[in-house]
């Protein structure tokens, strides 16, 4: 035994280790359900564990670049499988045009809502809370165009649709296990209802958090009275805790239009580089952290990545995974 | 033309029914009519063409008038949502009476109307659109379908737990009261006396009384064929009719037609009044001295006290910029010009996409009553949205395209350090920066975090800052960005283009 081979070992007995620990947490039945889930996945990586943790892609078109990094993790099929429920948390938060750069790019939406519909998932659904009014952020951000042509469904709720909901709506009151300042949650019920958990944020600055990406793209799951908790009771420490219900199963940041300042929500297209670039991944800490290269942001200065370090959402030290990189010609 | 004249009161109540329906179409956005379709109503046409001076609304306040001229106040049982609604009460009266004979008798308003409309009016020329406000019918009834039967709606349906996805317009207590006590006034005058309504209290039944006085085709008695039975006088709900003199007052009649089925002798008809083959005088003006007086009286006695009310002012609070005022609607240009010229009625307020109007109680001052006002804790205003100026149908808010819109200000953001979770607490927070469509707000650094910098010559006063601002205090609502509103809607300068600095990232992957 190398050491190359101890440490992927030992990783990856690591990962199922903390897995199973979050899972025992939960409800006696979800657990089962997610140990199922997880455990030949699991094993499949420590037979074959010769697939990268990230692939990164650049210089292409969206649904390209997202086809090339799929193709790198062994297709949708690993992720997916027939029958399952599906719940995709996009950036559509704000009422601006995909030029902008401020919501999720639909081409790369489109893209990946084809390949869940050639796995043969039973249901899509996009979720968010919305900045702007919801009808119209959907409608800007082509998301309700592309749900409307893959027949998946948005669960979208912004200032409008308010506590009085709670428990008949979407919404759910719960408690989120080791939290200490986002205990109690108002949060989507579908997170936990559902088998696979897609996270598609889009890459941008951030006035308040620097900025945002995989984790920060998580606030959007919550109400919008939790968002302004959020805001209240330390910021950086809420995104992890709140991150921290349910780990997306896959994270797929979109970095093709991103926004270098003045965000998140811009102010005219000089705040929009053409970046060209993708990447995915299981870990929402290591893409952060990458992310904040490719935005040259000081790593440090972006509290939740440390924050979820902490909690476990995944490791900020990047040396430790396999990335490969990926140029389109 | 007597089978004619017997079946209108049919043609006109299907017109009725049928318009009101397209009315509430309208009003719940099933079918969008347009602008035209909400100018059909008079008091919000004239009201239009005195200020904007649209041709549509030129054209549309002529077109009722003239009908009026041609064929009486049709207007008042056949497009009035207010008339209609005063016409489903009877009907629903009417199931559970069992006497046959009609319960109505002649009055004379003529005195009460006139006080009216002249106090009305005078307070309108002199800025203050209170009483409008509360006696126009089209505001009446929009803020009662609003206030009273959607809030009701959603009210329920929110006790029951059903998440319907009704807007709430959110009524202040004085609001809500107001319109549920209009809406019971309106029911027990209805009860009474029919259509009491619109021959005392509507500013638009008085304005039509003039030309419905003068019309080529109104109701008449024969005065050969009539015995002063008083069948047509009892279904009169407009009480015009006063059969002992055999005289109908056409000034008062909403042509709803119940007279012409229920004489037995054929003597009362819709005719053309020819001018050679006119009525006696006393037929339709009373030209008696004491009558006379009365009507001059009344009208002098409104006009008196209108007068004396704008000159005291007593209900005008003066705007001081120096105070936090209330922010207006986009496109009401000027305070002064708005509280003069909106009639209440609301419909801004059900079709705000932000959220933010709701309707004043006092925060314009009793002047403004029932006027909408940008209420920064219920929501703001949409960026990309321009609905309230554009829907307005009596032109207080002055149409404007989305360009204009999005560089008109409204309002002026404030920042109130004491209540800033960064400023106080150092914490990452940039809730209001982030939700600046304009870029007003710039985050900058500050010890270990950034605060909000507000840009004056950029700021909009749209309100996403204040509304989003989670403040300090855990309990209350205490934003640490407040949007104060201005005077005068200025056009702000546009936003200013950045260089953004070049990325390594551009060229090739920097990990």
């Amino acid at each position: 035994m190398n050491r190359r081979d101890f440490l992927k070992k030992t990783a990856a007995i690591a990962a199922l280790g903390t897995v199973l620990k979050l899972t025992a947490a939960d409800e006696i039945k979800a657990a089962d359900k997610k140990v199922d889930d997880k455990k030949p996945e699991e094993t499949k990586k420590n037979d074959a564990a010769k697939k990268p943790d990230i692939v990164a892609v650049r210089n292409g078109e969206p649904a390209a670049m997202f086809e090339a990094a799929m193709k790198e993790l062994g297709g949708m099929k690993e992720f997916v499988r027939k029958d399952q429920t599906v719940v995709i948390k996009p950036n559509m938060a704000w009422d601006r045009p995909p030029e902008m750069g401020a919501t999720t790019n639909p081409d790369l939406m489109e893209a990946l809502l084809k390949s869940l519909k050639e796995v043969g998932v039973r249901k899509v659904y996009l979720i968010d809370t919305t900045c702007d009014n919801w009808k119209n952020c959907i409608k800007s951000s082509k998301m309700e165009e592309i749900a409307k042509k893959y027949d998946a469904e948005i669960v979208c709720g912004d200032t409008q649709r308010d506590q009085a909901f709670v428990d008949k709506w979407f919404l759910k009151n719960v408690e989120i296990k080791g939290a200490q300042k986002m205990k109690n949650v108002t949060i989507n019920k579908l997170l936990k209802e559902c088998d696979v958990f897609i996270n598609v944020p889009i890459l941008k600055n951030h006035g308040g958090a620097t900025m945002t990406c995989c984790m920060k793209n998580m606030m959007g799951v919550v109400s919008k009275d939790m968002q302004m908790k959020i805001h209240q009771g330390g910021l950086h420490q809420c995104i992890a805790e709140v991150g921290s219900y349910r780990k997306p199963d896959l994270n797929i940041v979109d970095a093709y239009r991103v926004m270098t300042k003045r965000g998140p929500k811009g102010v005219d297209a000089s705040d929009v580089k053409l970046l060209k670039t993708l990447m995915v991944g299981k870990d929402m800490v290591a893409l952060d952290v990458l992310a904040a290269k490719l935005l040259e942001f000081p790593v440090d200065r972006i509290g939740h990545i440390k924050e979820g370090e902490k909690l476990g959402l995944g490791t900020s030290d990047i040396s430790k995974l396999t990335i490969k990189k990926v140029t389109l010609a | 033309m007597k089978t004619n004249g017997k079946i209108w009161p049919f043609v006109r109540s299907s017109l009725a029914g049928a318009f009101f329906v397209l009315i509430l179409t309208d009003f719940f956005g099933w079918i969008r009519f347009g602008k035209a379709f909400r100018l059909l109503q008079f008091a919000p046409s004239l009201l239009n063409s005195l200020a904007l001076a649209l041709p549509a609304a030129i054209v549309i306040s002529l077109i009722v008038f003239l009908l009026t001229f041609i064929f009486g106040r049709v207007y008042c049982s056949v497009i009035c949502p207010l008339g209609i609604l005063q016409d489903i009460v009877l009907s629903v009266k009417a199931l559970f009476r069992r006497k046959k004979r009609g319960p109505y008798h002649y009055y004379d308003t003529r005195t009460l109307k006139r006080a009216v409309f002249f106090f009305v009016a005078v307070l309108f020329c002199f800025g203050v659109a209170t009483p409008l406000v509360m006696l126009l019918p089209s505001s009446n009834f929009f803020t009662i379908l609003s206030n009273v039967f959607v809030q009701g709606t959603y009210q329920v349906a929110q006790l029951f737990g059903c998440s319907l996805d009704i807007k709430s317009v959110d009524p202040a207590p004085g609001v809500f009261i107001t319109s549920i006590f209009t809406l019971f006034i309106l029911i027990a005058m209805t009860l009474w006396k029919g259509r009491l309504y619109c021959n005392t209290l509507c500013p638009v039944g008085a304005v039509l009384s003039l030309p419905a006085a003068f019309s080529l085709f109104r109701i008449q008695l024969n005065q050969d064929q009539c015995v002063s039975c008083g069948m047509c006088e009892h279904v009169c709900k407009a009480g015009c009719i006063d059969a002992k003199n055999k005289v109908v007052r056409n000034e008062n009649c909403v042509m709803c037609g119940n007279c012409l089925s229920a004489c037995a002798r054929d003597a009362i008809k819709l005719v053309l009044t020819k001018k050679s083959a006119a009525p006696k005088a006393e037929q339709h003006c009373d030209l008696s001295r004491r009558r006379f007086i009365a009507g001059i009286g009344g009208a002098a006695v409104g006009a008196g006290l209108g007068l004396a009310m704008s000159k005291l002012g007593v209900s005008r609070k003066e705007a001081d910029a120096a105070k936090e005022e209330p922010s207006m609607p986009p496109g009401a240009m000027n305070r002064a010009r708005f509280n003069a010229k909106c009639v209440g009625c609301g419909l801004c307020i059900s079709k705000c996409t932000g959220n933010v109007l709701r309707a004043a109680s006092l925060q314009y001052g009793l002047a403004g009553f029932m006027q909408p006002y940008m209420n920064y804790d219920s929501g703001f205003c949409a960026f990309g949205c321009s609905r309230c100026n554009n829907l307005c149908p009596t032109g207080a808010l002055v149409p404007l395209k989305r360009d204009r819109k999005q560089s008109t200000r409204i309002g002026l953001a404030h920042f109130i350090p004491d209540n800033c979770v960064a400023y106080t607490a150092e914490q990452d927070c940039g809730a209001c920066g982030e939700h600046c469509p304009v870029g007003a707000i710039v985050m900058v650094d500050y010890k270990s975090t950034r605060i909000p910098q507000i840009n004056d010559k950029l700021c909009i006063g749209c309100g996403a800052c204040q509304h989003i601002c989670p403040g300090i205090n855990q309990a209350k609502r205490e934003p640490a960005i407040r949007v104060s509103g201005v005077l005068e809607q200025i056009t702000v300068e546009k936003p200013v283009e950045v260089e953004a600095k070049t990325l390594k990232s551009e060229e090739d992957f920097p990990f």
